[in-house]
């Protein structure tokens, strides 16, 4: 079974883009042959789309929310996994400046997590302020909670997010958007297995191009079958 | 290439000239030549050293038949518009060829700063490598459609969802296919170009047409 670790709701993201959310995503799964999906938020704002749709298609969506800065993480995480069967945050976006998630709110945000074991997704790569190893010291303090690094750092920073996996367990690589296959098959060498995770990143990306990447790397039945779906499925517990 | 039916690809050094070694374009044409019909080579070349790269420029387009120019900013830690590259660029520009220049996040290699030396330079034609890459591509295809010596080569940009917008925007005969092997595959690459909502018209000419006419290259049946 394929499942794609990292979806958006989202329909139009590029302008003249036609494509209106659910049934096209939906379709765009099927056409990919992606049997499941985590669908997370690009912001607090999704959180109502995203239960909304994950319960209309629950058993082929698996709901992450992202939590608002404003309100207090552990009430509305706790409410929402106990309530609405959600099964992880995300995604979250570190940033420098202005907008800077505060240290003091993703440390609530992470102590809710490890209350409700729930997995974690961030944003990496492309930006210096988005890079891996901007989580070592979060890794380090909660050990318990699972970080699912978004694109694992994408091209520009893959070898940071290698790096970083190798340095905590509770670390996964996502593989959408990072652009080679040769340093799919290193950080399977270098970290194992069992902790990379195929995601599309749809509809910024698509599951076919972002699937064939990990055929090319030429890793094995076993270990592209792990990737494809088995690793998602064990950390989820679906 | 031949797993993917790939028939000719432009390659270029990974090492600048001047640069740890001075036989960088004699070794990459003794490579190309065991594939004469297959492999394009492009000169890679550092700015910063005025003269002497003006004249590398000149021996592998004259003597060893190169047909293009790669500057990359990082590699040459070099603004693209800066007067200290310019002199290379008008002797491309002189001899007629393209020049590829990565773009991307990198502080030196923003498709703004290659815009404005694509200003300052009207008939020299630029390729915008990676358009971008993920970062930047809609500044890319922005750029691109206000300058018409601008070009966009799609490889690391991984949306197939955004080249619709790059031939709307920037129309259909200057957008190049390329796959950035080995930061990338061209299995992955191609399929992008396929699973796009593309005419079958406008893929054939980012699949090749634009860049053998880009290149000057005679327009062979099926190439």
């Amino acid at each position: 079974m394929i499942i794609d670790a990292h979806i958006h709701l989202q329909g139009s993201v590029y302008a003249g883009d036609k494509r209106a959310g659910g049934d096209d995503l939906l379709r765009a799964m099927d056409e990919a042959g992606v049997s499941r999906a985590v669908v997370v938020g690009l912001g607090p704002e999704d959180n109502g789309s995203i239960i909304e749709i994950a319960t209309s298609y629950s058993s082929r969506l698996i709901p992450f929310i992202c939590v608002d800065p404003e309100d207090r993480p552990s009430l509305v995480i706790k409410r929402a996994a106990l309530e609405r069967g959600i099964r992880g945050l995300g995604e979250i976006y570190l940033k420098c400046g202005p907008s800077q998630l505060p240290e003091a709110h993703l440390r609530l945000v992470l102590e809710a997590a490890k209350t409700h074991a729930l997995p974690v997704m961030i944003h990496t790569g492309d930006f210096s302020y988005t890079a891996p190893l901007l989580m070592t010291d979060m890794a380090r303090r909660f050990p318990d909670v699972i970080f699912i690094l978004a694109h694992m750092g994408s091209t520009a920073f893959v070898l940071d997010a290698i790096e970083i996996a190798k340095m905590f367990p509770n670390i996964y690589l996502e593989t959408s958007g990072m652009t080679s296959p040769s340093m799919l098959g290193r950080a399977v060498a270098e970290c194992g297995p069992g902790r990379i995770l195929f995601g599309s990143d749809y509809p910024f990306w698509h599951p076919l191009v972002e699937m064939e990447r990990i055929e090319a790397a030429d890793l094995g039945t076993a270990t592209t079958r792990m990737i494809l779906g088995e690793n998602i499925a064990r950390l989820l517990d679906l | 290439m031949d797993a993917c039916q790939i028939k000719l690809a432009v390659v270029a050094p990974l090492l600048d000239f001047p640069g740890p070694d001075p036989q960088v374009h004699q070794i990459l044409q003794k490579a190309v030549r065991r594939f004469p019909n297959r492999l394009i080579p492009f000169a890679r070349l550092d700015p910063r050293y005025g003269e002497q790269a003006i004249r590398e420029l000149a021996f592998a387009v004259d003597t060893l038949g190169f047909k293009g120019l790669l500057f990359d900013p990082v590699s040459t830690r070099s603004l693209s518009y800066h007067p200290q590259v310019l002199p290379l660029m008008q002797a491309a520009s002189e001899r007629g060829i393209p020049v590829l220049i990565p773009t991307g996040n990198a502080y030196l290699g923003l498709p703004e700063q290659v815009a404005l030396l694509a200003e300052k330079m009207p008939n020299l034609r630029i390729v915008l490598g990676h358009m971008g890459t993920a970062a930047h591509a809609l500044r890319a295809i922005d750029l691109a459609s206000r300058c018409e010596n601008l070009y966009l080569e799609t490889s690391l940009q991984q949306s197939p969802f955004r080249l619709p917008l790059a031939v709307r925007e920037v129309g259909e005969t200057r957008i190049l296919f390329g796959s950035a092997m080995p930061y990338s595959h061209q299995r992955t690459e191609l399929l992008k170009v396929h699973v796009a909502e593309l005419s079958p018209q406008q893929k054939c000419l980012i699949l090749g047409e634009n860049a053998k006419r880009l290149l000057g290259l005679e327009l062979d049946e099926g190439a």
